[in-house]
C-alpha cells in the first residue's frame, strides 16, 4: 500500500510524461459520450471504442450506405459457387501508418491472430464454428503476395456480412502494434487516420496518415474513398449531455452525435448549428421473459401484443422521429418487405378477452428499464401505461444500466424496455435473439424452426430466396411472440455550422473521414 | 508528537483492513457484471464466462478478497477489469487533476471565508452581518451542478470568455491551465465559502463574548489586534477542523464538479468505474480515498496546537 502510494506520488511529481500540446485551430472535435477501452480491435470494445477504431483500422470489406458488403482492403472478391471459399485480391499500395506495405501474410497473421483463443476477440465464435449461427473457417491461407484464401467447413452466404460487420471489427493490424503480452497501446493501421494521443478520460487525438491512399469510389457509409480532410481529429470525452450541448452551442465541439430526441428542436433552433439525421438499425423492443411462470403463457404473451399499439409507443419514445418496426429486419434493410410490417394488432378488447382466457388474476408483472437511455423509459412508461390499461398489474423497476444489462444476460427480468445496436443482415439480428436459453439466457426466441430458417438462409446465395426465409421467420414471431418489436431508431446528431461534409449513417457510427471545418471557423 | 503521530498512522492499519473489506463487500452487493461490460453487447454465454474466468470472478469471494488484498500488500493496486490499466497509473494521473482543483479552490475559499467570518461576528447583527449571512445562505442553497452550468451558460456561452469542455493541466501549459481551472474552482468556492464562512462567524462571536476578549479591550487594545491576535487564533481551530474534513472529501473526488466541467478527476475515475462495475478501479480508488481522509486528518490533528493552545499531542 505505501509502495502503492509513493508510486503515485512519483508519478504526480514527476508530471505528465507527454507534455500537452495545443490542438490546431482546424482540428474537428467530437463529443464522445465514454472514453474508447484501448486500442485491441474486437477484444475489448463498446460503441465509442468501435468509432475512434474505424478511423484507425480497416478491413478487407466494409459496408456502403446501403448496407452492401463492398471490398475495403480487398480489391475484388470471388466467391466459390459452393459458398465455402472466398478468395480476397489486395489493393495495391496499401500501407500501414509505419510505410510496410500490406501483405497477405499480414492478413493470415491477423485472421489466425483473431481467432486463438489466447487473443480473446470477441466475435471469435462467430468464425470457429462454436457459435449458434456462425461461420466455421477451416483455413486462411496466403496465395503469393497479395491472395488470402478463406476455406470454410460449411458454406456461408453472409460469411462477407460477418467480416464487414461494425461492432465485430476484422481490423487489419501490423504484428509491431502488439507488446510482447499481446495487448495493443500503439496501434500501427490502415486507416485514413493513425493514433497520436490518448489522455485517459479527455480525449483521443488521430492525425492523418499521409500515406494514405482513398480508395476512388465515393464515400458511401464505411465503405469507398476515405478522405481524410481533416488533418486532426479530436474524440472529447465528455460523459454529460448538456455539457455536451453547451460545448457544441459554445464552438469547443463541433459535432455532437446522438442528439436526446427531446433537445433537437432546441438545437435546430441555436445559432450556427444544424442537425443531420439518419434511420439507424437500432432496434428497440420490449423483451418478455417466456420462462416466467405467467409469461410462458403464450395467450399472456399475444395479450401484451394486443395491449401495445407500437405505433404510438414509437412517436411517444422517439419524438415522432423513430419508424416503427415490429420485425428483427430493420426498415431499412433490403430485405426488409411489406411483410415485415405486419405484427400484432393493437386491440385492447382482444387483450382483455385472452388475459381472461389465460385466466390472469391480476398478478404483478415488473418493466425493467433504465435513465441512461431515455427512449427506453420513455418506452417502459409507454407500455406500462397500456398493459395497465388492458387491466394488468405492471409496475416499472428502474435499475442501473449495468445493472439491466447484466439482468438481460442472466435472464433476470419479467418484461423489460431494451433494444439491440444495429447488426447489418438479418441472419445477425435473430443470431442475436435466436437460441435455447438454457445455452445462454440472453436468447430470447427458443424456436428450432426459427433457427433451422435462419441456418438455412445463411446458405442461400439468392436474395429473393432469403428474403422469403425471413417473412416466414417473422410469420413465426408473430405465432409465438417471445419479444414485441417496436421501432428502428432515427439518430439526430447535431452540427456546427463550420463543419462541411459530415453525415450519419444507417449504422450509427459516426465517420470523420471526408469532413473538413471551413477556414472561418471560429475556434 | 512522535508518539501521537506512530499511534495514528498505526491506527489506520486497522482501518485500512477493515475498510478493505466493506469495500470490497459493498461493490460486489451492487447488481452488475463486469464481464458483461468486457465483452460487450455481442456476448454470448461461453464469452462471459471466458471474461469471468479471465477476471477472476469465478472464484468464491473470499479468495477473490485475499487475492486482491495480496495484490494490495504487494504495492499493486489492481488493474482495471475493463481497460486492463494499472489502477495505481489511473490513481497518478487523475488525482493531481482534482488536487488542484481542489486545493486552489480551498485556499480561495479560505482566504474569502475567514475574513468574511471574523467581519461579520465582529458587525454582529449589523447590516454588514446580516448580508454576509444572506449570501451565504444563498450560496450553500445552490447545488454545485446548477452553479457549474449557470457558470457554463455565462462564463462559457454567452460571454465566450472561457471554455466549456475539455482540460489543459498548469504543468502542461499555465496560461490555458488556469482558464480551464476558474469556472470548476469558482464552483467549489462558491459552495464550501458559505459553510467556511458560517462556521467561522459562530466561533467569533463565541470567543468574542470571552472573558479575555473583554480584558484585552479594557487594556485599551487596537480593535484590529484584538481581532487577529486574541481572536482569530482561537476562533480558528473549529474552522481548521472543518477544513480539514471538506478537504478529506473534495480530495476524494468532486464527482459532479468534475463530471460537469469534463475533469479528468479522481472523482470521476469512482463514478465511471461504478457505473462499469470495474471492480478493480472502485476498490482500488475507494481504498486510496480512505488513505487521503487519514492524512488530511492527522494533518489537521498536527496543526491544532498551533491554533489552540489547550491541544497537545
Amino acid at each position: 500500500m505505501i509502495r502503492a502510494c509513493a508510486l503515485v506520488i512519483a508519478i504526480w511529481l514527476a508530471g505528465p510524461a507527454q507534455g500537452w500540446s495545443a490542438p490546431a485551430g482546424d482540428a474537428l472535435r467530437l463529443a464522445l459520450q465514454g472514453d474508447v477501452r484501448g486500442f485491441n480491435p474486437g477484444v475489448n470494445r463498446d460503441g465509442e471504442t468501435d468509432t475512434v477504431h474505424h478511423h484507425i483500422f480497416e478491413s478487407l470489406v466494409a459496408y456502403d450506405a446501403d448496407l452492401k458488403v463492398q471490398p475495403m482492403l480487398a480489391q475484388r472478391i470471388v466467391v466459390s459457387d459452393d459458398l465455402t471459399r472466398y478468395e480476397f485480391h489486395l489493393r495495391p499500395n496499401v500501407t500501414f501508418h509505419n510505410g510496410e506495405a500490406v501483405t497477405a501474410e499480414h492478413i493470415v497473421w491477423n485472421w489466425r491472430r483473431m481467432l486463438d483463443p489466447e487473443t480473446g476477440w470477441r466475435c471469435r465464435s462467430w468464425y470457429d464454428g462454436s457459435a449458434n449461427q456462425g461461420a466455421r473457417i477451416d483455413s486462411v491461407t496466403a496465395v503469393g503476395n497479395d491472395r488470402i484464401v478463406f476455406e470454410l467447413a460449411r458454406p456461408s452466404a453472409v460469411f462477407l456480412d460477418r467480416m464487414a460487420n461494425v461492432q465485430c471489427l476484422t481490423a487489419i493490424l501490423h504484428p509491431d502494434s502488439l507488446r510482447p503480452d499481446g495487448s495493443v497501446d500503439h496501434p500501427i493501421g490502415t486507416g485514413p487516420y493513425r493514433l497520436a494521443r490518448w489522455r485517459r478520460g479527455e480525449y483521443i487525438e488521430l492525425r492523418r496518415f499521409d500515406g494514405y491512399r482513398p480508395r476512388s469510389e465515393p464515400r458511401t457509409g464505411y465503405a469507398g474513398g476515405r478522405q481524410p480532410l481533416a488533418p486532426v481529429l479530436r474524440f472529447l470525452v465528455v460523459p454529460d449531455l448538456a455539457i455536451a450541448q453547451a460545448g457544441l452551442l459554445s464552438g469547443d465541439i463541433d459535432i455532437l452525435p446522438r442528439v436526446p430526441l427531446h433537445l433537437v428542436d432546441q438545437m435546430q433552433r441555436a445559432p450556427d448549428v444544424r442537425t443531420e439525421a439518419a434511420d439507424v438499425l437500432y432496434w428497440a423492443v420490449l423483451l418478455i421473459q417466456s420462462r416466467h411462470p405467467l409469461l410462458r403463457d403464450i395467450t399472456v404473451r399475444r395479450a401484451i401484443a394486443h395491449a401495445i399499439n407500437i405505433e404510438q409507443v414509437t412517436a411517444i419514445a422517439s419524438f415522432d422521429q423513430a419508424t416503427a418496426n415490429p420485425s428483427a429486419v430493420p426498415h431499412i434493410s433490403r430485405f426488409h418487405t411489406p411483410a415485415h410490417d405486419r405484427g400484432i394488432a393493437y386491440d385492447p378488447e382482444r387483450a382483455r378477452a385472452l388475459l381472461r382466457a389465460a385466466g390472469y388474476d391480476g398478478r404483478p408483472l415488473t418493466l425493467q428499464t433504465n435513465r441512461k437511455y431515455p427512449f427506453m423509459f420513455d418506452t417502459a412508461v409507454a407500455v406500462q401505461a397500456m398493459l395497465v390499461a388492458v387491466g394488468m398489474d405492471v409496475r416499472l423497476e428502474v435499475v442501473d444500466w449495468a445493472t439491466q444489462l447484466a439482468n438481460y444476460f442472466a435472464g433476470d427480468f419479467e418484461l423489460a424496455a431494451f433494444g439491440y445496436s444495429g447488426r447489418t443482415h438479418p441472419v445477425l439480428n435473430y443470431a442475436a435473439i435466436l437460441g435455447s436459453k438454457d445455452q445462454s439466457p440472453s436468447y430470447q426466441w427458443e424456436s428450432e424452426a426459427a433457427l433451422e430458417l435462419s441456418a438455412a438462409a445463411d446458405q442461400l446465395v439468392d436474395r429473393a430466396a432469403q428474403a422469403r426465409l425471413f417473412e416466414r421467420i417473422h410469420e413465426l414471431m408473430i405465432e409465438e411472440v417471445p419479444i414485441i418489436g417496436l421501432f428502428n431508431r432515427r439518430e439526430v446528431d447535431a452540427v456546427r455550422a463550420t463543419v462541411v461534409g459530415y453525415r450519419p449513417w444507417a449504422a450509427g457510427r459516426p465517420r470523420l473521414w471526408g469532413v473538413a471545418k471551413r477556414a472561418d471557423a471560429r475556434r | 508528537m512522535m508518539r501521537y503521530v506512530l499511534g495514528k498512522l498505526l491506527l489506520t492499519v486497522p482501518t485500512l483492513v477493515i475498510l478493505s473489506v466493506i469495500i470490497f463487500g459493498l461493490i460486489r452487493l451492487v447488481p452488475g457484471d463486469p464481464a458483461v461490460f468486457m465483452v460487450g453487447d455481442l456476448a454470448d454465454a461461453a464469452a462471459l464466462d471466458e471474461a469471468r474466468r479471465e477476471l477472476g470472478l469465478d472464484r468464491p469471494y473470499v479468495v477473490q478478497y485475499f487475492r486482491w488484498l495480496g495484490t494490495v500488500l504487494s504495492g499493486d493496486l489492481g488493474r482495471s477489469v475493463i481497460t486492463g490499466q494499472p489502477v495505481t497509473e489511473a490513481i497518478a494521473s487523475r488525482f493531481p487533476v482534482t488536487a488542484q482543483v481542489v486545493l486552489v479552490a480551498m485556499a480561495l475559499a479560505l482566504l474569502a471565508a475567514v475574513p468574511a467570518g471574523l467581519y461579520a461576528a465582529w458587525r454582529q447583527n449589523t447590516a454588514a452581518d446580516l448580508t454576509i449571512v444572506l449570501i451565504m445562505n444563498i450560496f450553500l442553497s445552490i447545488p454545485s451542478f446548477w452553479m457549474g452550468l449557470m457558470l457554463i451558460l455565462v462564463l462559457g456561452i454567452y460571454l465566450d470568455w472561457l471554455p466549456t469542455v475539455g482540460y489543459v493541466s498548469v504543468t502542461d501549459d499555465l496560461a490555458a491551465g488556469l482558464r480551464y481551472l476558474v469556472m470548476p474552482v469558482l464552483s467549489i468556492v462558491f459552495i464550501e465559502v458559505a459553510s467556511l464562512t458560517r462556521m467561522m462567524r459562530a466561533s467569533t462571536i463565541e470567543v468574542l463574548r470571552q472573558e479575555y476578549v473583554t480584558h484585552a479591550r479594557a487594556k485599551g487594545l487596537p480593535e484590529r489586534v484584538v481581532l487577529l491576535r486574541h481572536v482569530f487564533k482561537n476562533a480558528f481551530a473549529p474552522t481548521l477542523t472543518l477544513t480539514g474534513l471538506m478537504l478529506g472529501s473534495l480530495l476524494g473526488g468532486v464527482a459532479v464538479i468534475e463530471t460537469v466541467f469534463t475533469l479528468p478527476g479522481i472523482g470521476r475515475l469512482l463514478v465511471d468505474s461504478i457505473y462499469a462495475r470495474d471492480y478493480g478501479v472502485v476498490q482500488g480508488v475507494l481504498l486510496f480515498v480512505a488513505l487521503i481522509y487519514v492524512a488530511v486528518n492527522l494533518t489537521v490533528d498536527l496543526l491544532y496546537p498551533m491554533f489552540d493552545p489547550r491541544v497537545r499531542l
